[in-house]
């Protein structure tokens, strides 16, 4: 479903953050993006998201390449994409209900009944459809981050990408994200997550993709990550976070 | 009447300090650095100054183009001098405001598909319209204020009137204390208006 062939980024500082990257992304499959800090996971997703432009390299989204010079075009073709941000991002103007509609409304088309019932339906799904009419600020870290999944489910996304979807959370909410992230898997949707849950990758991913200094140093199932690969510097970093 | 040029201006002060601020962030170079003369200019040259030379001398130089002489309407061209004059103190407070918005709602934007101008009308204006609310209404009072400027070219507003009525019997004390309470009462309601909306823009914080 998304091809990423040979991706490179360097930051205006000359950090390279990501080497020739490549990947390939099958529908229906799950794959986690582990490795240290800095290693250019977020990079990668961001590039994928259209949130960063790549240098070089070609990402093909069901075989057509997005062309990224032509903004407008390479936006619509990423709207099978769904994002969710480590810090959320909802709109602060907005209540819940709203930061669920804008984007079917405005970019869809969709009549704002319409909208509004989707969204009754993913808040259901998430356990908000209390807080429909709620501000963000009034809302807890994992709230605000079911309402954020919520949000992107409501644009009926192909593909969900992760970006430590937990890491700001206070420990006890983080449960109730990673089962909200838990259903969409059983549900077969298409992902890609970075995540320091080293276990809850493991449990859910289909492959699992090492990165290291912008490049993928190892790839595989998660039981070879986790129980037979030889890279030291994988089992390094595992014996260090697990 | 003073009233009413203060708020043409801020209006058109607004309207021209969004499309400077367009200007100032926008990726054109030209742009930007037009955006930047404009407020440059406008902010560091007085205000009294800004609208003497618009009644008379920018005449002047017209009727030198035309090549026959034409004489500008002191209340439009007064108008007109403020309004340019608010923009480009609105274009900072607008671009500021822009910049105060979390980099995260920007990007939330994009990935939902929002159109550059859905991004800025729906989220990102209305979170930086909340910041600037109280900036922007002291400068709406600092414009009422500044509208006395126009009895210099002899635009009859309430500093005008006062003057006027004060050479008329002799007697500036009274209308001239009237006047500084009209002004007074202005700005105080102002500023409780504007305390009222911005308690009902707080609901989303
Ligand atoms: N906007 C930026 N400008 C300059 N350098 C950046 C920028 N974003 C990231 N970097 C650098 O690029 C490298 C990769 O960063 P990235 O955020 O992709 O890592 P990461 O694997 O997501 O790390 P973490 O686990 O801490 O989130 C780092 O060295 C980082 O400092
Ligand atoms: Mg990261």
């Amino acid at each position: 479903m998304i091809d990423i062939v040979n991706l490179n980024k360097t930051f205006s500082n000359k950090v390279e953050a990501v080497k020739d990257f490549s990947l390939s992304v099958e529908k229906g499959e799950v794959i986690s993006l582990i490795g240290p800090s800095g290693s250019g996971k977020s990079t990668v997703l961001r590039c994928i998201a259209g949130l960063e432009t790549p240098d070089s390299g070609e990402i093909l989204i069901n075989g057509k390449t997005i062309d990224f010079a032509n903004e407008k075009e390479a936006q619509k073709q990423r709207i099978i994409m769904g994002f969710v941000f480590q810090h959320f991002n909802l709109f602060a103007n907005m209540t819940v209900m709203q930061n669920l509609t804008v984007a079917p409304v405005n970019v869809q088309g969709k009549s704002e009944e319409e909208a509004r019932r989707l969204a009754m339906k993913y808040l259901k799904r998430v356990g908000l459809e209390d807080k429909a009419d709620e501000f963000p600020s009034k809302l807890s870290g994992g709230q605000q981050q079911r309402v954020a999944i919520a949000r992107a489910l409501c644009m009926n996304p192909e593909i969900m990408l992760f970006d430590e979807p937990t890491s700001a959370l206070d420990p006890e909410m983080i449960k109730e994200v990673l089962n909200v992230i838990r259903g969409l898997v059983d549900d077969g949707m298409t992902m890609i997550i970075v995540s320091h849950e080293m276990n809850f990758a493991r449990e859910i991913s289909d492959r699992i993709a090492f990165l290291e200094n912008g490049r993928i140093i190892e790839t595989g199932t998660p039981d070879y990550i986790f129980n037979s690969t030889e890279n030291r510097r994988v089992k390094a970093f595992l014996d260090k976070v697990l | 009447m003073s009233l009413l040029i203060a708020a043409i201006a801020t209006a058109m002060g607004l309207i021209l300090g969004t499309l400077g601020a367009a200007a100032k962030l926008s990726r054109s170079k030209f742009l930007n650095a037009l955006a930047s003369v404009y407020v440059e200019v406008f902010r560091g040259t007085p205000m009294i100054m800004q609208i003497t030379f618009a009644f008379l001398a920018l005449p002047a130089l017209v009727t030198l183009i035309l090549g026959r002489p034409i004489r500008f309407n002191p209340l439009i061209t007064g108008i007109a001098a403020i309004s340019i004059n608010s923009g480009a103190y609105t274009t900072e407070l607008i671009r500021s405001g822009i910049n105060g918005v979390d980099k995260g709602q920007f990007e939330a934007a994009d990935t939902l598909g929002l159109t550059y101008r859905q991004k800025m009308r729906l989220v990102i204006l209305p979170q930086a319209f909340k910041q600037i609310l109280p900036p922007l209404v002291s400068e709406f009072i600092t414009l009422i204020k500044d509208s006395s400027l126009l009895s210099t070219i002899g635009v009859v507003e309430l500093m005008k009137s006062a003057t006027t009525v004060g050479a008329n019997y002799y007697a500036y004390l009274p209308p001239l204390t009237v006047a500084s309470g009209i002004y007074l009462v202005m700005t105080l309601v102002i500023s409780a208006i504007s305390k009222m909306i911005e308690r009902r823009l707080a609901v989303s914080d």
